[in-house]
């Protein structure tokens, strides 16, 4: 399951559709907005994506850790829409054989999500809002 | 003779839109030059190009209702 939503996350279905029989291991990662950023209280982060080509990339970094790992599950759930401090803004489960497998598999999948796939967020402030630039060396100047 | 044109994240805070349509120009580099000039703030941003959703890395040519997305840094997760 590869998913962008803009209703809550439900983190066991997440778990459960990467769970497997055959698996010794789910490894889930739950990332959640923060309230507060340099000092400054957050009231909401406002997260956009495109859509179709997040889902196409997400789904090409799962196939990567298919293949650079034993994989017996997984599922990938990305909120967009007004998320508060304390909502799941991304969740990730990986079932595997072996627990070194699902930590190794899940730490990529996060890693590769913050940087590869069309998915922005804006911190709003009390006084004020902030792009957020993640992975400012990814991009270049269009030419 | 049409493209659309999409933004996001910070190149849509200087566009004022997220969806909307150009005349064809013959290349992703004739068009880049054109939002430039009509917005020439995106000259001190940084963005990606991807035409059908996908990323392209040099100017590409352009045909009538091409999808072009302009992608800022991404900061998801």
């Amino acid at each position: 399951m590869i998913k962008i939503t803009a209703k809550p996350i439900d983190v066991q279905k997440v778990i459960d559709t990467a769970s497997s029989l055959g698996a010794g291991a789910i490894n889930v990662f739950i990332g959640t907005v923060y309230d507060s950023s340099q000092s400054k209280k957050i009231r909401w982060l406002e997260y956009e994506a495109s859509e179709s080509m997040a889902v196409a990339e997400m789904r090409s970094i799962i196939d990567e850790a298919a293949h650079r790992w034993k994989l017996s599950g997984w599922a990938v759930s990305h909120r967009v829409g007004t998320l508060k401090p304390g909502e799941v803004a991304v969740a990730i489960a990986i079932s595997s054989s072996n627990r070194k497998e699902s930590f190794e598999a899940c730490e990529f999948i996060v890693d590769a999500i913050k940087t590869k796939v069309p998915i922005w967020k804006k911190e709003v402030f009390e006084n004020g809002e902030e792009r957020v630039a993640a992975s400012p060396t990814l991009a270049v100047h269009a030419n | 003779m049409e493209i659309n044109v999409l933004a996001f994240g910070q190149v849509a805070d200087i566009t004022g839109k997220t969806s909307w349509k150009v005349p064809l120009v013959k290349t992703t580099n004739e068009l880049n030059q054109q939002l430039i000039k009509s917005y020439p703030q995106l000259q001190s941003t940084t963005y990606l190009i991807a035409v059908n959703k996908k990323i392209i890395q040099e100017s590409v040519e352009l045909n009538t209702d091409d999808t072009v997305a302009l992608l800022p840094p991404f900061s998801g997760g």
